[in-house]
């Protein structure tokens, strides 16, 4: 992939951050665009909020399609962004499996799939990364998520996992913690003995790879990518070394420090304030989060764990439950959206809710929760797909938004019809 | 479509993959005609109704496929026409037209004789054994055996991207990927293993730390600077954080001002410990979540340094305390540097210790009252935590009153010492004068096979130019290391050797066995079967056993879909330690194989057994009285019971549901993949789900009824309902149960063959009959995850050949693994 050049921002533009007190250092883009080199006053970004257990489908998608649709309940928490918004129905997963089949949420793509397609079965946010690479500190930042084998979300081209970071403090530090001239020292020395070492084992796989089969000549394929893309990893690493981070708003770090792990909610909501400081440092242009599957909710009268409410078999107090978690998701969403916009940002950041599973209680994959908020689309209004677009579709249409030069995304048979 | 696509199972993927493929490739194989016309005729008037263009029943089509014509991947297709013309099943009796039964077996007997012929002309080869990457497990008991550390707590491969498991098992070559990100973690734990291994620098000094009990005070005091350590473990208050703690965090002790452990290295660890309450019946009676029917355990854990969530801790015993005397507890530990020292009550009262303090004096916290002023609410929350136990008194209090607890009296770190210093890695390798000679050695050592000196030559020169650290660290990043090569064919000593330990150990070959691999001697006559014999014996076989099982029998589920706690309240009993009856659930299906392959017990046991292996949490929660040890130990089951065998057991039970509810389908699936090898059909597209409600008094039996009422889900699900209704009498987590919320349990059920059963006992009975398929399935997952490649058609008939030479003697386990890791299947690639 190769590197596209840093864009050049506005300053300005970051100063209205409502919400932050200080002024943020602009890092990169603070370097002199090219010259004849055209360059947007924004860089386009991404960001995705998913989890896995589904919303009370009776109460999500509006019964109308259109412009004129009916709030419902499940949608009030986003009521005041409903111009900002388009909800989808009948928009959902082609591959099948109730759980086992949520994690494919990103790229419409079961793993057994993803070995033998052309792009590696890539997600959308990891897609996206791709076109920005180098120029931010972070190709994309993977938060939160389930550390487990089978729940993993977002994945590489070489069907490798992006890996997460677990909680707001890591966040935090890698945002913004900078490290002593000592450390950076050790880490520059190690650097440069890890470019060494890669060289060398480089030099040893084709060695190995000169004596062995065919078959076997193909199975270190993936060894040969791994070794170039840890090399400009490596170098990534080398370049941002000598780059001072962001300061962090004061006493961000304090409040972040004292949020509990075990807390659901404060852990959510240290994210929510997290993500778009990423956006505002440009510290990464794509971000993904996936709510880790706690099971319990630390809201008043919640008193199930959360999986077994998603079984809620229509009993009322499960679904009360149920209603009230589904709401906190979405008026999470919702402030993300207000600080995005805040910030100025909303018409260049495309935000995507979403889940694998549509309502718990059935298990399936089919009619998702989604909507899509920002990126400068005609929103307002509600799309039923009709089951009748795969939702590889809305992905493409989002990549072409960012500016990813491709027709095509996984199982996409076009962008998908009825977004502009 | 790639080859890697074909199912270890056979038939039902590999017909599938056939259908798309199969005609492109039959062109290319030079003809052996045996009546291909009179298949034709006879496919034509019989067959291809079902299994032609219009229909492809069970996803097979006959009308492409040639009976002269054989080769991998018409092969399955044909063995299998053979088999249903053979046992009459095919075409079904329910067929406008079926063929007499001399003309079916004259067309089988034609078609055998084609596949014969084929067999014999040497040009249909199984499928290949990919290059296969060391998986995590493999990595890490390589490095300890390799560079000679130890890697129980400083786990090298933390932060690794879990290998994706093919076919249920994560040994499979061709998922084992290799990524940018999987590499950053090999530079990283390379770097960490070579710091491990040497022994550079000054030899840390050993130093012996005590701590001792001042029994008029709350905390020990000792140590070289006095370190106080926290207080009697005898409940909740954690002085030194001086909060009151969560149950979760109860009880327990740690070391603060600064950690003893300055350096890495092995450490005497001894205790002095009494336990003491368990007896007061009249305090123990007031406590929640305590039972005094077990004796006190006292838990030793070390913690990683870094803070994470939830912490890294790895335990290192724990031990059931004698009530009221001191007694003495000694480890020899390797202690990572930095590591925290943990002492906890495991089986402690889980309530806080206010409860207690409630309980045990009129202390009575002040209710606030509504529409209190906020200096109101002050003043009471002021008095309350004036009022709480901390204060001297109160501290007194819960000190001398006979609580459960257990008293630290003494306490000592003695350390770090080494076995050997410097050690052999930085002798033989670091510090040898010839760095040719050096890295040649341990590269030997490292990629487990003869290395020439072109393979050699990077390694030397990085060596020359950035130093002898570096090229090592090269050696444990390079595919040498990573990979685990093996030659076409019958499988060369060095590479036999590493196929066996590998499966058998999940590490490298020990020094008997790569001593045998390198005089090449190891394939001399008997050799290798006493090496099987060997190991089986060893202690590294238990990772065999641990990973075999587990995975097998998908175990991690639990992981991911736990029982829900607040449901499930006895998988999680804290009278067991916070997971003693989860980890005790767990543990029973894997010892119970290890007690099968010791003893060299019939296979049959896996079905249903008299017996299985128990401890005092698993007792507790099946219910069986007269187990009161920690101690593992096989326990005859009463008939009534209804454990025994696999299906008997908690762990299989749960990890076959989701944590949440149980479904017949899964589980029905569950047993007929796992246990018997006959995996159903995926789900045609378009299929309803079933939508639960509990409102109602439907049960997931009415709603399967209806389900199967319709002709084209009955197919699949009349073999797979019956099964998982025989197992709805075991909830969730395995528990035994007679009803639904509001509907009996009714776990009766016709199999496919027409035998009904009443109940989870008779259908193990009636289970029975399929011992074959059983002990077959069990012959082919180990084949699996001994080779690391799936089977196919190919490796039917040595298949059949292992299962008929086991079968006279009743599938005795030992007989069984060793006859897979000598079969031909596991000794080539």
């Amino acid at each position: 992939m190769r590197t596209t050049l840093p864009r050049f921002i506005d300053r300005r533009t970051f100063l209205k951050g409502a919400g932050v007190a200080i002024a943020l250092p602009w890092l990169e883009s603070l370097r002199a665009a090219e010259p004849g080199q055209a360059v947007p006053a924004k860089p386009r970004c991404m960001i995705n909020l998913t989890h896995k257990f589904g919303m009370y489908a009776p109460s999500f998608h509006p019964q109308d399609a259109g412009a004129g649709y009916v709030m419902t309940d499940g949608l009030r928490p986003l009521e005041r962004h409903r111009q900002v918004m388009t909800v989808f129905k009948n928009l959902g997963l082609s591959v099948t499996g109730g759980h086992a089949a949520a994690p494919c949420i990103l790229s419409d793509m079961k793993r057994t799939e993803a070995i033998s397609h052309p792009d590696g079965g890539i997600t959308v946010d990891a897609r996206a990364a791709e076109l920005y690479a180098t120029a931010t500190r972070f190709p994309m930042l993977n938060l939160w998520g389930n550390p487990d084998n089978d729940q993993h979300t977002s994945f590489a081209r070489s069907g490798a996992k992006i890996p997460y970071v677990g909680s707001p403090l890591e966040l935090f530090n890698l945002l913004f913690s900078e490290q002593t001239t000592e450390e950076k020292e050790v880490r520059g020395v190690e650097l440069a003995g890890n470019r060494s070492v890669l060289d060398t084992v480089n030099e040893s796989a084709r060695n190995l790879a000169a004596t062995v089969s065919v078959r076997d000549r193909s199975r270190l394929d993936d060894y040969f990518t791994s070794v170039r893309d840890a090399e400009r990893k490596v170098q990534v690493y080398r370049d941002w070394l000598s780059i001072p981070k962001p300061a962090a708003p004061a006493l961000l770090g304090e409040r972040i420090a004292a949020v509990k792990k075990e807390s659901q909610t404060k852990t959510y909501d240290a994210f929510i304030e997290l993500i778009p400081l990423i956006l505002q440092t440009d510290s990464a242009r794509i971000v993904t989060m996936d709510v880790f599957t706690n099971p319990n909710w630390d809201l008043p009268g919640i008193v199930d764990n959360y999986h077994s409410l998603t079984h809620h078999g229509q009993l009322p107090d499960k679904v009360r439950q149920l209603r009230a978690i589904d709401d906190f998701h979405l008026s999470r969403f919702a402030l993300l959206i207000d600080r995005i916009a805040a910030l100025g940002l909303l018409d260049t950041t495309q935000l995507l809710y979403s889940s694998g599973m549509s309502d718990g209680n059935v298990h399936s994959n089919q009619n998702l929760p989604i909507i899509l908020a920002g990126g400068g689309y005609a929103h307002g209004t509600v799309i039923d797909v009709q089951a009748k677009q795969p939702l590889s579709n809305l992905y493409l249409s989002m990549l072409q938004r960012l500016g990813v030069e491709t027709t095509a995304f996984n199982k996409s048979t076009g962008t998908l019809r009825g977004l502009a | 479509m790639s080859a890697r696509l074909r199912g270890e199972r056979g038939l039902a993927t590999l017909v599938l993959l056939a259908v798309s493929a199969v005609w492109a490739l039959v062109g290319a194989a030079e003809p052996m005609m045996v009546g291909g016309d009179a298949w034709a005729g006879f496919a034509k008037a019989y067959c291809i109704e079902c299994h032609g263009p219009d229909k492809q029943k069970g996803k097979l089509r006959l009308d492409q496929v040639r009976a002269g014509e054989v080769d991998e991947r018409s092969y399955g297709i044909w063995k299998h026409v053979v088999r249903q013309l053979e046992k009459g099943e095919m075409p079904p009796e329910e067929a406008t037209r079926r063929p007499a039964a001399a003309e079916a077996a004259t067309i089988a007997a034609a078609i055998s004789r084609s596949v014969s012929a084929a067999e014999r002309s040497g040009r249909l080869h199984a499928e290949e054994v990919p290059l296969k990457r060391l998986n995590r497990v493999q990595y890490r008991n390589t490095m300890r055996d390799l560079m000679g550390v130890e890697t129980t707590m400083a786990d090298p491969t933390r932060g690794f991207p879990d290998d994706r498991g093919g076919a249920g098992f994560d040994v499979l070559g061709d998922e084992l990927r290799v990524s940018d990100t999987l590499m950053e973690n090999y530079l990283r734990a390379a770097s960490q293993m070579i710091d491990e291994a040497g022994s550079g620098g000054p030899k840390p000094e050993r130093v012996y730390r005590q701590y001792i009990d001042k029994s008029d005070r709350y905390r020990l005091e000792g140590g070289i600077d006095g370190d106080p350590i926290g207080h009697e473990i005898y409940n909740h208050y954690d002085i030194e954080r001086g909060y009151w703690t969560t149950p979760q965090e109860c009880g327990h002790v740690r070391i603060i001002g600064g950690t003893p452990f300055t350096a890495a290295g092995w450490y005497h660890l001894t205790f002095k410990v009494e336990s003491l309450g368990r007896d007061r019946a009249d305090v123990t009676s007031k406590l929640r979540e305590y039972s005094p029917k077990r004796p006190h355990q006292l838990a030793i854990r070390l913690l990683s340094p870094e803070r994470t969530f939830p912490e890294i801790e790895q335990t290192v015993a724990i031990h059931d305390l004698p009530d009221n005397q001191i007694v003495g507890i000694a480890h020899e530990v390797w202690v990572p540097k930095n590591w925290r020292l943990q002492l906890y009550f495991e089986n402690g009262p889980a309530c806080p210790l206010w409860v207690l303090y409630q309980e045990l004096t009129d202390w009575k916290e002040i209710p606030t009252p509504p529409g209190a002023t906020q200096e109101e609410r002050a003043a009471i929350r002021k008095r309350n935590q004036d009022a709480e136990p901390k204060t001297p008194q109160s501290k007194e209090f819960l000190r001398t009153a006979i609580s459960p607890r257990i008293r630290l009296h003494k306490m000592a770190i003695d350390g770090p010492f080494y076995k050997e210093w410097p050690s052999a890695f930085q002798v033989q390798v670091l510090d040898a004068p010839d760095t040719r000679a050096a890295l040649g050695a341990f590269a030997r050592r490292a990629f487990r096979r003869p290395v020439t000196e072109t393979e050699l030559e990077p390694f030397y020169r990085l060596a020359e130019s950035k130093g002898r650290t570096l090229a090592v660290k090269a050696m444990l990043c390079s595919p040498g290391f990573l990979y685990i090569r093996e030659n076409a064919g019958r499988l060369d000593d060095d590479a036999l050797a590493c196929r066996l330990s590998y499966a058998l150990t999940s590490s490298m070959p020990d020094a008997e066995l790569a001593a045998l691999a390198a005089a090449h001697t190891l394939s001399e006559p008997g050799a290798y079967a006493r090496q099987v014999e060997r190991l089986l014996a060893g202690p590294g076989c238990d990772e065999f056993v641990d990973s075999f099982v587990s995975q097998w029998l998908h175990l991690r589920n639990m992981d991911k879909m736990p029982p829900d706690e607040k449901k499930y309240g006895d998988f999680y009993r804290i009278s067991h330690g916070y997971t003693g009856t989860r980890d005790a659930i767990v543990k029973e299906p894997v010892l119970f194989f290890r007690h099968l392959l010791a003893g060299n017990l019939p296979v049959a046991a896996l079905i249903d057994s008299d017996f299985t292996i128990m401890n005092d949490s698993l007792a507790d929660f099946y219910g069986v009285q007269d187990v009161d040890s920690a101690a593992w130990r096989p326990v005859t089951l009463a008939p009534g019971l209804k454990r025994g065998g696999l299906l008997g057991m908690a762990a299989v039970l749960a990890a076959s549901a989701n944590g949440v509810d149980t479904s017949p389908v899964v589980r029905g699936i569950f047993v007929l993949d796992n246990l018997l090898g006959q995996p159903p059909e995926p789900v045609p597209p378009g299929v309803k789900p079933l939508q639960t409600d509990l409102r109602g008094t439907t049960t997931i039996r009415t709603a399967l009824d209806r389900h199967r009422s319709d002709a084209s889900c009955a197919s699949c699900h009349r073999r797979i309902d019956p099964i998982g209704f025989a197992l709805e009498n075991f909830d969730a987590s395995g528990r035994w149960r007679t009803s639904y919320v509001n509907a009996p349990i009714d776990a009766s059920g016709v199999l496919p063959n027409g035998k009904a059963f009443a109940d989870i006992a008779g259908f193990k009975h009636e289970l029975g009959a399929s011992l074959d398929q059983v002990a077959g399935n069990l012959v082919r997952k180990l084949l699996v995850y001994g080779t690391g490649r799936k089977l196919g058609a190919m490796d039917e008939d040595e298949v059949d050949a292992i299962c008929a030479q086991l079968k006279g003697n009743g599938y005795r386990l030992r007989d069984l693994v060793k006859a897979v890791c000598t079969s031909r299947i596991f000794t080539t690639r």
